[in-house]
C-alpha cells in the first residue's frame, strides 16, 4: 500500500484546491477591506450592494493592480529571477494608496508565507522570509502568493484564479458575517461575478508593472474611516 | 538557539472572568520575576485590550489586540496564523519574555486552540453557568490543559452546588487538573500559578518556585 507517486508528481488540481480554499490558513477572514465601514455607514445595504462593491473592487483595484503585480511576481518565479518578484512588491506597495490596505496586504502576505514555508517547502520562500526579516521587502499577498503557487506547481493561470476564488469567497464571507447577505446571496453573487472573474484572467497577459493603477475613491476613504470605528469585527 | 517563549491560551465562554484572571495572574506572575505580554482576541473592539492597558500593570506595547473578524474560536484554531503574527512581533520586540498570554474572545464549550499556536491552555467557567456543565462534555472543558472554575464565591446564590461540580470535573477530566478560583479575593491562584510553572516555565533555569511538587 506504499504510494509510488510523490507529492509532486500529484494532480495540480489538488494543489490548486488546496491553495483556493478558505480552509488555508492565511488570516484573510480577519480582512474585510472596506465592506464592515461600507456596512456600517449605510453606503452598502443589500445584496446588489455588495454585487456592485465587489465588481468595482475587482476591476479598479484588484484586476488592475494586484493581479497584475501578481503575474509579475510569478513570472520572476518561474525563470528563478528574485529580483522581478521584489520589484513586483516595491512597485504594488507604491501604487497601493490607502495605508490600511498596505498593511493588512502585508500581514495577510506575512501569514501566508508563514503556513506556505511549512507547506510545500522551497528555497525561493526561503529567500523571501530572510527578505521580510531584513525587512529588504514588504512581503505583500499577491506577491507571496505567486511564489506560493509557482512552489505548488501552478502556472500563472491556476495562480490567478487560486487568488481570485480566495479574494471573492473571502469577501462573500465578510458579507455574511456583516448580515448584508445570507448564505444563498453569497452562492449567487460568486455565480453572477465569474464572467468578471473571467474578465480580469483574460486581460492579464497584455499588462505589465508600468501599466498598474488603481481607482477605488469610495472605498479607499471607507478603508480609512475603518480603524476610527468605535467598534469593529475586521481589521481593515 | 534561543529557546521560544512559553505560550498560554485562556478560552473559555464570555463573561467567564478569562480576563479577570489575567488582571491577577499577571501581576503574580511579574512580581516573581517572569517576563509576560499579552495578546488579546476581542469580537468587537479592542475592550479586552483596552482594559488590560488601563491597568496600568504592564508597559502598552506589551498588550496587542487582533481583530479576529469573525467567531473567536476560528483565530486560536482554524486559522491562528494572525495570532502566530503578534506572537512573532511581540517575541522579536522583547527578547527577555518568559511568558505569553493569548486570550480567546467568548466563545461556546466547543473552543478549543491549536497547538501549533500555544503551548498549554486554560479553559475558564464560572459556576454561573450551572453546575451541570461538567457533564455537557463539552472539548473545550474535557481537553484543556487546566481548568478555572472562577467565582466559586457566588455559588450559593445561583444554586450551583460546587460538590457536584468537583465530582463531575474529576470524572471527567480524569487525570487533568481542575482549579476554583475567586479573582476578586484571589483564592485559589496559588494552583493556577503553580500550573503555570510547572507546565510551561519547568525548564527555566530562573524559575522562582522550584519548590513546587
Amino acid at each position: 500500500m506504499t504510494p509510488s507517486i510523490t507529492t509532486r508528481d500529484c494532480d495540480r488540481r489538488l494543489a490548486l484546491m488546496q491553495l483556493s480554499d478558505s480552509f488555508f490558513p492565511s488570516g484573510s477572514f480577519t480582512l474585510s477591506h472596506g465592506l464592515e465601514s461600507l456596512v456600517q455607514s449605510g453606503q452598502v445595504r443589500s445584496p446588489e450592494d455588495v454585487t456592485t462593491y465587489l465588481q468595482i473592487l475587482l476591476h479598479n483595484k484588484v484586476g488592475a493592480s494586484d493581479v497584475v503585480a501578481l503575474l509579475a511576481a510569478h513570472h520572476g518565479s518561474v525563470v528563478g529571477d528574485l529580483n522581478q518578484v521584489r520589484r513586483a512588491d516595491q512597485m504594488l506597495f507604491a501604487y497601493t494608496l490607502v495605508q490600511s490596505a498596505r498593511e493588512a496586504q502585508q500581514k495577510s502576505g506575512h501569514a501566508l508565507l508563514m503556513v506556505a514555508r511549512s507547506t510545500w517547502p522551497d528555497e525561493q520562500l526561503e529567500s523571501l522570509q530572510a527578505d521580510v526579516l531584513k525587512q529588504q521587502i514588504h512581503g505583500l499577498h499577491p506577491i507571496i502568493f505567486a511564489v506560493v503557487g509557482r512552489a505548488a506547481g501552478l502556472d500563472a493561470d491556476n495562480t490567478v484564479f487560486a487568488y481570485l476564488h480566495s479574494w471573492l469567497t473571502g469577501l462573500a464571507g465578510v458579507a455574511i458575517r456583516l448580515g448584508a447577505v445570507g448564505h444563498i446571496h453569497a452562492q449567487q453573487m460568486i455565480t453572477t461575478l465569474a464572467p468578471d472573474i473571467d474578465h480580469v484572467v483574460q486581460q492579464k497577459s497584455d499588462r505589465s508593472l508600468d501599466d498598474l493603477w488603481s481607482c477605488t475613491p469610495a472605498i479607499d476613504l471607507a478603508q480609512m474611516k475603518h480603524r476610527h470605528l468605535p467598534q469593529r469585527l475586521f481589521t481593515n | 538557539m534561543r529557546p521560544s517563549v512559553a505560550r498560554l491560551g485562556v478560552g473559555g465562554p464570555v463573561g467567564s472572568g478569562k480576563t479577570a484572571l489575567l488582571e491577577c495572574l499577571v501581576p503574580l506572575l511579574t512580581q516573581r520575576g517572569i517576563e509576560v505580554a499579552v495578546v488579546t482576541n476581542d469580537l468587537l473592539t479592542q475592550e479586552d485590550a483596552d482594559r488590560l492597558k488601563r491597568k496600568g500593570f504592564l508597559p502598552e506595547e506589551r498588550i496587542v489586540g487582533v481583530e479576529t473578524g469573525s467567531c473567536p474560536h476560528t483565530a486560536i484554531r482554524e486559522d491562528p496564523t494572525m495570532n502566530l503574527l503578534a506572537i512573532a512581533s511581540l517575541e522579536q520586540h522583547y527578547p527577555q519574555l518568559d511568558l505569553i498570554f493569548v486570550e480567546s474572545g467568548g466563545d461556546n464549550l466547543a473552543s478549543t486552540f491549536s497547538y501549533d499556536l500555544i503551548d498549554a491552555y486554560i479553559f475558564v467557567l464560572d459556576v454561573g453557568a450551572g453546575d451541570d456543565i461538567p457533564r455537557k462534555n463539552g472539548p473545550g472543558f474535557l481537553q484543556a490543559d487546566l481548568v478555572v472554575i472562577n467565582k466559586i464565591d457566588i455559588a450559593p446564590y445561583v444554586g450551583a452546588d460546587l460538590e457536584v461540580i468537583r465530582r463531575d470535573a474529576a470524572e471527567r477530566r480524569r487525570h487533568k487538573p481542575t482549579a476554583y478560583t475567586n479573582c476578586k479575593t484571589g483564592e485559589g491562584l496559588e494552583q493556577v500559578l503553580d500550573f503555570i510553572n510547572e507546565k510551561l516555565l519547568f525548564h527555566r533555569s530562573n524559575n522562582p518556585r522550584t519548590d513546587v511538587a
